[in-house]
């Protein structure tokens, strides 16, 4: 069963009682949420996401209003197992907490995986790691490499699994901010994007809803076969080099969410995927330029 | 020398990690080649400068001030310990 299957109603009914369960890719969590507007944006960014009802689940996510003086003020708060994650926040900026929760939970229990702060994409079967600052067009340039076929596995957590050093997805919605969301409605106005949130401490934010075919191929590992470190720069001409292999690996170390704590596993795991990986540095201005130019990576 | 070190190495360049310190280092070929002379076993700056010498074709003089300057830094990052006289 996928989330769209079941009936709104019962959807909005389950949120609000039990919570819903929702697979994306190795994890799975539980949602319970008592801000009954955070319902119909997860309708439709998760539309297409297994959503079997019974199953184990890594954890628990709840929303609510915070607090007395809280709901007075119009604030919410996020709850993972029991335990509040970050502050409170205005209740109008629900959907990106609820995103940026949910990554939080990854790169602070997925150790199972090295978690490198990189979007990644596949085609036929070999990804690119997308690794820069935030503010820097990955998640843009993301997108768009994904409005034009490429499989979405991440916009922000590359899971490495060190027995094998494949890349596993989640495929969950694409955070845009700010311009880029302009950029991707005209860039590929056929896409889902979610609701737009403003004055976030990311600015403006909304989410592109995967698509179909990322998330029904969600389970196929994909080989890391690129390393590519984007940067977006207004006016420049398409450019991409090489980057020696122990520069690109000191930049994923400093961009692992986990490396060291994974030791000597994430140093061998890193190394593999290096290996694996032709490095380049891109700098773009034009986001058709930048995705033909990786599609030209051999 | 007592640290346990992990190594990979592409072209010029190496990362190394440390196992007791949990740090990773970039080093350039040179720091990389004095790095695994002492790995495999301990030496005398005299038996440093010879060895990397003839294996850099360098100048024996140059090689000294450079050596003495990347012994301290490994000291410093605990990738090397001086030896017990």
């Amino acid at each position: 069963m996928i989330t769209s299957e079941i009936a709104p109603e019962r959807f909005d009914a389950l949120l609000s009682t039990r919570g819903i369960r929702i697979e994306t890719g190795p994890f799975a969590f539980r949602i319970t949420s008592s801000l009954p507007e955070l319902a119909a944006p997860l309708r439709l960014l998760y539309a297409d996401f297994p959503a079997a009802q019974e199953g184990f689940i890594d954890f628990h996510l709840v929303l609510r209003p915070s607090g007395r003086l809280g709901r007075a003020r119009g604030r919410a708060e996020i709850l993972i197992d029991g335990h509040r994650v970050f502050g409170t926040f205005p209740r109008r900026t629900a959907l990106p907490h609820t995103e940026w929760a949910l990554n939080w939970w990854v790169y602070n229990y997925a150790h199972r995986f090295l978690i490198i702060h990189a979007a990644v994409v596949d085609r036929a079967g070999q990804a690119v790691l997308l690794s820069a600052p935030p503010g820097s067009g990955k998640s843009t340039l993301c997108a768009a490499l994904v409005s034009r076929g490429w499989r979405l596995l991440s916009d922000e957590l590359a899971l490495i699994r060190p027995e094998d050093g494949r890349l596993r997805a989640i495929a969950r919605p694409i955070s845009l901010k700010n311009e880029s969301i302009d950029v991707m409605t005209r860039f590929a106005p056929d896409s889902v994007i979610g609701p737009i949130t403003k004055d976030t401490q990311k600015g403006t934010v909304a989410h592109l809803r995967a698509p179909r075919d990322s998330v029904s191929r969600i389970d196929e590992a994909s080989k890391p076969r690129w390393i590519v470190f984007p940067k977006y720069l207004a006016g420049s001409s398409t450019q991409i080099a090489p980057v020696p292999k122990a520069r690109a690996f000191m930049e994923l170390a400093i961009n692992g969410f986990n490396y060291r704590i994974m030791g000597a596993q994430g140093f061998e795991t890193l190394a593999g995927a290096i290996e694996a990986c032709g490095c380049y540095a891109l700098t773009y201005s034009d986001l058709d330029e930048a995705v033909a130019a990786l599609a030209d990576l051999q | 020398m007592g640290a346990q070190l992990l190594w990979r190495s592409w072209d010029d360049e190496a990362v190394v990690y440390n196992v007791a310190s949990q740090q990773t280092h970039l080093l350039d070929a040179f720091s990389a080649a004095a790095l695994r002379e002492i790995e495999a076993a301990p030496k005398t700056a005299e038996q440093l400068r010879a060895r990397l010498g003839e294996a850099l074709d360098a100048d024996h003089g140059e090689l000294s001030a450079r050596l003495v300057e990347i012994c301290a830094r490994f000291v410093e990052l605990g990738l090397a310990e001086p030896a017990r006289q």
